[in-house]
């Protein structure tokens, strides 16, 4: 079951994280040039009124949002399925998806956003033009006369592109974009209810089992994309991300935990608070499943103050560092106090909730007799800021 | 359980550190266990990879144990090696030890 839920996550996250760095060029975009931005709140173009800021929304923002992120995503799905071939079909395919969807202009006439943004449907229709390429290549390569191959290879893929661009348009598109607003509208409707940090119990758990590309980049990451084009930051970002309860439940460890946990802990503090990969805490609570509560408490506690200070993010902050989410601060001063109280509130409540849950169920020791301290500062001497033998 | 994948050291030539995406843990663990490898003057290549994208190409699987019957079922023929913590675990070190050794690497499952 784990290992099947892995697989059909795996594969939607393989469809984002390649393309990250695409959603975070176009976060730091929008934070500077929104007419609400970085650059107009600090004064340049003429301030929040300032027409220049509408224009580049306009003619960066919105086609960014619309065409290039779901392309990228659809392109990368194909590429997984069956190569270069596949993600070109994906790609063309895809634009009969995006066409699908009402625009959102601005008063000028100028394309804000779609809605809903296609993510959804190009991750169905990604991998399915993968699919027929690869089905229709099967097809023709015993069928193509010597001399043909590049002919019959350009029109095989020209023609299916037709097809599944008005298969996209007519289809997926409406159907995608259907199941994508009920989705949105029902994790909207949690938010509106305030109860989005309870959303937290199953994404701890999520996380430990490994699934947290899956949960960030194959639900969160679209998600919260769609936010920012509405709201100019998300809290979606953060549900997962937050680099806060891991630190806190490394910080007891540390403090309260024993043997090799205790001396491991240190040097996985600054691989997952600095360096973001927050797979180096999982063992810590697998080892001694009791901590998820430890991880709920700094969780939930943090989202609360996400969802009570309006805070949120401008990009997706991956890996989850806390460097990624200086970088991703908005340019309202609330949320950027909200983003870091929220960090600092969810490690302080892990850390507290961590070391009293430590101090009654201590870990068994694990394997202590077979390594010693040595061992481990051994492996310790390749981490940034981590003196062996300190 | 003698149907299990060993691999002589002498055919241990790729050595993939596998996780979930394939970008963050694989990467910082690879870099790692090359290190390792390095120093201990091996002729064996580490490369990173998504636990779903593994191919027949590896001999050796290094992963996290949660992700190890996933391993299995991408690299049958790969001899498994499931860890649990992200630094200094030592089932790691014991792979960097047998092949200088020039001991065989028995699949964990």
């Amino acid at each position: 079951m784990q290992e099947r839920i892995q697989r059909l996550g795996g594969f939607l996250a393989a469809m984002v994280i390649p393309n990250i760095g695409a959603f975070i060029a176009w976060g730091l975009i929008t934070a500077l040039v929104i007419p609400t931005g970085w650059l107009a709140e600090l004064g340049f173009g003429g301030g929040n009124d300032g027409e220049i800021w509408g224009t580049l929304t306009g003619d960066l923002v919105g086609p960014m949002i619309v065409n290039l992120l779901p392309i990228l995503v659809a392109y990368t799905g194909g590429k997984l399925i069956y190569g270069h071939r596949g993600g070109v079909l994906a790609a063309i395919a895809v634009m009969g998806v995006i066409g699908s969807s009402t625009e959102i202009t601005a008063d000028d006439g100028t394309v804000l956003t779609i809605q809903p943004p296609q993510f959804l449907g190009a991750m169905v229709i990604g991998p399915l033009a993968g699919w027929v390429m690869k089905k229709i290549d099967e097809f023709l390569e015993p069928r193509t006369p010597a001399g043909f191959e590049m002919l019959f290879n350009n029109f095989s893929q020209g023609i299916a592109g037709l097809a599944l661009v008005f298969l996209g348009y007519w289809i997926v598109g409406p159907i995608m974009g259907a199941v994508a607003t009920a989705f949105g509208n029902m994790v909207e409707g949690i938010a509106d209810a305030g109860l989005l940090p309870l959303a937290d119990i199953p994404i701890e758990v999520a996380k430990i089992l490994f699934l947290n590309n899956a949960i960030n980049h194959g639900v969160l990451t679209p998600l919260g994309a769609s936010d920012v084009a509405e709201s100019g930051r998300s809290i979606y970002f953060m549900l997962e991300s937050n680099p806060g309860p891991g630190l806190g439940l490394l910080g007891a460890y540390w403090f309260a935990g024993k043997g090799l946990a205790k001396l491991s802990a240190p040097g996985a503090i600054i691989v997952h608070f600095f360096g973001g990969i927050h797979e180096v805490y999982f063992p810590y609570v697998l080892m001694n499943p009791v901590m998820i509560g430890a991880m709920w408490a700094g969780g939930i506690s943090a989202d609360i103050v996400f969802v009570a200070t309006d805070a949120g993010l401008v990009g997706p902050p991956s890996p989850g560092s806390i460097f990624a989410y200086l970088a991703l601060l908005p340019s309202s001063g609330g949320a950027v106090f909200g983003v870091l109280a929220g960090v600092a509130v969810g490690a302080v409540m892990a850390f507290v909730a961590g070391t009293v849950l430590l101090r009654m169920f201590p870990v068994k020791d694990m394997t202590d007799t077979e390594i010693d301290a040595a061992d481990v500062n051994d492996g310790m001497e390749n981490i940034p800021g981590v003196i062996p033998g300190a | 359980m003698t149907d299990r994948v060993v691999k002589q050291a002498s055919d241990v030539k790729l050595i993939v550190f596998a996780c979930e995406a394939g970008m963050g843990s694989s990467l910082m663990g690879a870099n790692q266990l090359k290190k390792m490898i390095k120093k201990a003057k091996l002729d064996v290549n580490v490369v990173h990879a998504p636990v779903t994208q593994l191919t027949e190409a590896a001999d050796v699987v290094v992963t996290h144990q949660s992700l190890a019957a996933a391993a299995k079922t991408a690299a049958p023929g790969a001899a498994i090696v499931p860890f649990m913590l992200f630094m200094n675990d030592p089932a790691v070190k014991g792979v960097v030890e047998a092949l200088k050794k020039g001991e065989a690497i028995e699949s964990k499952l």
